[in-house]
């Protein structure tokens, strides 16, 4: 398994040593306009995402990391306001690895987004949040869920969310098959975050790819110049 | 330095009572003083307490749990007191989930307690994680939950052993859980008053060949042979069974078929006994 | 100021149509969670079975109806390890259910359904009407959501006790298929479920066939170029 951090990056802006009024000019809680999107072929699961996150109209980073570890093949796709989302996920990945601990054997994907759901349904009135919950498991193999806001858990073979997934639901729903190659459903998670980032204001940047198989977890960054699709 | 006692700066307690009783007259056994509270050792390094409570579980009824190639099979038996008893009133195997049941031996309302709650340890577990916990992560918890109440002097420890069966990813699981705490994974286990019989008659099956069917003959008999000679005690069984006919989900096996193999069993033991 | 999404349900299921027939009760939902005016799950369940006659089937916010689903099943599993060979029925699940509906309505902190539940209690249909104000009617034929106003004229009308199972599955298509007319939440993709005294059967999900091709669909217009 390639070694990667699991710690979000900073913000840029605490390195720069900026401070926002949070009360001006609708710029308030860091919050994720994002891209995310998900699918199973044949071989595991591929995640993807935008790497831009927002305050208001202000790019706070735009080189984020919104594909987060949960465990060594459970991952999920943040979407919502960010401190909610990396408060809830860390909790996950707690819950998961005490879990663990106990069981003495892998965690299923489906456990991973019961938890998640709970969060997310008990404390509905607070969290603005939703997830792509994916990866593979001994059990049940290779899963995909949506954890949408409100704590609604629903399995899926492809996941879309965030604010720029609304501009693709046409084209995954026209271009997603069952069973692509790798290559196949890369190239459809690749120039599906392209077109939503080319209309979405909030989502932006470059794309973040994850490939989870059985035996290996694989990272892939597409920096904009090789985006299968620009806006002009 | 354990038994130091400085009577100008300590105050008069009864532990300190006790101690200084016992310093002097350097003995150990029961009635000494060592068995009123779970908090102390006795000098040979046992806590009386959990013993006498082991007495107890050991005092119940026989318990049996087979595991078999087809699934697995757990039975016991209890003294019936009363003529007046309405049958199968006082059950000794009860469900936990549906593929999780434990049978108890000793203080069966003790039982009942510790069956209460492992029931909320499997809600809470289906809740939190959405899937059913496992028996493997319970009898951990069962056992957790027994062993703390042989660490407080308020507290009594669970006068009961309790064998509980389970069904984890597809594979039969089988546990002992005794008063102290302590508990073990068993291909086949017994407590209770007649366990030493029993478990001679255990060694004398072979498991991996055994089906479930078989199993219900051989506690029928093992239960019968382990009851005392020449009382005439009335007794019930319950026996549960798991396995592909049950959808393995633990339930009693069905009466007709109990009763044929508790007949069948008794034929036999009788007809043994003639040949000898 | 904290958010209140519990007064305010986020992903949404539409109507539920149940009715009693001679030989059960045959129960049919689209397979759509919308969120707003967004088709956003298409292909999800939107009935279940708890125990092996009683049938459920809920409108509204989906999470409270997967919470709900999760409460009956603990309580099935909680009457199931009784081995007295007695299980809870249709009418104690809804009786249950309305008391949870009703306290937490009181809380102001409501499950955002409205719920059909079904079973055959000796041998007897059993249909209730349940909803996040906490009612609990009775009825024989029960419509949620958008059906509640365009249904029931249709099942008024049609509705008998004796409905062979084909008439029943006949007319409660017709209604689903003037709810993919008219309710603009509803999905043509749908599925039915029956209680019978065998037991709970589902059926797959299949798309509804619906009529665009009328002459008079294709001439009308209001441009008097055309007319």
């Amino acid at each position: 398994m390639e070694n990667f951090a699991i710690e979000p990056a900073p913000s840029d802006l605490s390195k720069a040593g900026i401070y926002l009024n949070p009360d001006v000019n609708g710029m308030g809680q860091e919050r994720m306009g994002t891209s995310i999107m998900a699918a199973i072929f044949n071989g595991g699961v591929i995640f993807g995402a935008d790497t831009r996150t927002t305050m208001g109209a202000y790019v706070a980073s735009r080189i984020s990391d919104k594909i987060e570890c949960i465990h060594e093949k459970i991952f999920c796709c943040r979407t919502g306001v960010s401190a909610h989302t990396q408060a809830l996920a860390r909790y996950v990945r707690y819950y998961l690895s005490q879990h663990v601990l106990n069981e003495g054997k892998l965690p299923l994907v489906l456990t991973a987004a019961r938890l998640l759901q709970e969060l997310l349904y008990q404390n509905k009135a607070f969290l603005e949040g939703g997830f792509i919950v994916g990866g593979w498991d001994p059990v049940n193999g290779s899963q995909l869920y949506e954890v949408a806001l409100g704590g609604t858990l629903v399995s899926q073979r492809y996941a879309l969310m965030g604010s720029g997934s609304t501009y693709i639901y046409g084209y995954c729903d026209a271009e997603f098959r069952e069973g692509m190659s790798q290559e196949e459903c890369t190239k459809f998670i690749k120039k599906g975050l392209a077109l939503a980032m080319a209309r979405d204001g909030g989502s932006g940047g470059c794309e973040r790819l994850l490939v989870v198989t059985p035996e290996t977890v694989t990272r892939e960054y597409v920096p904009q110049e090789e985006f299968p699709y620009n806006l002009r | 330095m354990l038994f130091f006692i400085n009577f100008d700066t300590q105050r008069v307690t009864l532990d300190n009572l006790i101690r200084e009783f016992i310093f002097l007259l350097n003995m150990s056994g029961a009635g000494t003083g060592y068995d009123l509270s779970s908090t102390t050792y006795n000098p040979e390094g046992k806590v009386y307490q959990v013993e006498y409570a082991m007495k107890a579980a050991e005092s119940g009824g026989s318990i049996i749990g087979l595991k078999c190639k087809d699934g697995i099979v757990i039975g016991g038996e209890r003294n019936v007191l009363s003529k007046m008893l309405v049958q199968h009133s006082n059950k000794c195997i009860f469900g936990i989930t549906k593929n999780i049941g434990a049978v108890v031996t000793g203080v069966i309302p003790d039982g009942k307690a510790v069956i209460s709650r492992a029931r909320q340890e499997a809600t809470q577990y289906a809740e939190f994680y959405g899937k059913d916990i496992g028996s493997t992560v319970l009898a951990d918890r069962v056992a957790q939950y027994m062993y703390l109440f042989t660490l407080y002097g308020g507290l009594r420890p669970f006068g009961c052993s309790i064998i509980m069966a389970g069904i984890d990813d597809g594979t039969p699981k089988l546990f002992l859980i005794e008063p102290s705490g302590a508990y073990f994974e068993y291909f086949a286990c017994a407590s209770g008053k007649g366990n030493q019989v029993c478990k001679t008659e255990i060694d004398k099956l072979n498991l991996s060949e055994l089906t479930c069917r078989e199993a219900v003959y051989h506690i029928h008999k093992m239960l019968v042979k382990s009851r005392e000679e020449g009382q005439e005690k009335r007794y019930e069984v319950d026996i549960s069974w798991m396995n592909s006919e049950t959808n393995f989900f633990l339930v009693p096996v069905p009466v007709e078929f109990k009763d044929e193999m508790e007949r069948k069993a008794k034929d036999d033991i009788e007809s043994e006994e003639r040949g000898d | 100021m904290a958010l209140n999404h519990t007064v305010d349900p986020i992903i949404v299921g539409a109507s539920v149509i149940a009715i009693k027939y001679a030989d059960g009760i045959l129960m049919c939902t689209d397979t759509l969670a919308s969120f707003g005016s967004m088709a956003r799950y298409k292909n999800i369940p939107r009935m279940a079975a708890i125990g092996n006659s009683t049938l459920i089937g809920a409108s509204g916010e989906y999470s409270d109806f997967q919470e709900i689903i999760r409460l009956l099943r603990e309580k099935e599993q909680e009457d199931f390890i009784q081995h007295d060979n007695i299980s809870l029925s249709a009418a104690h699940y809804a009786s249950y259910l309305s008391s949870i509906l009703y306290g937490k309505r009181n809380k102001g902190n409501p499950l955002y359904n409205s719920v059909a539940i079904a079973g055959i209690i000796n041998g007897q249909q059993y249909l209730a009407y349940l909803d996040l104000y906490g009612t609990h009617v009775l009825a024989d034929y029960v419509t949620t959501g958008f059906a509640a106003h365009l249904c029931k004229p249709l099942l008024g009308n049609d509705w008998r006790p004796d409905l062979t199972e084909s008439e029943a599955k006949q007319l409660v298509e017709g209604c689903m298929r003037t709810l993919w007319y008219r309710d603009a939440r509803a999905s043509n993709r749908i599925q039915f479920a029956k209680v019978t005294r065998e037991g709970i059967t589902f059926e797959d999900p299949y798309v509804l066939q619906s009529e665009w091709g009328y002459d008079s669909y294709k001439t009308y217009s209001l441009n008097p170029l055309y007319a």
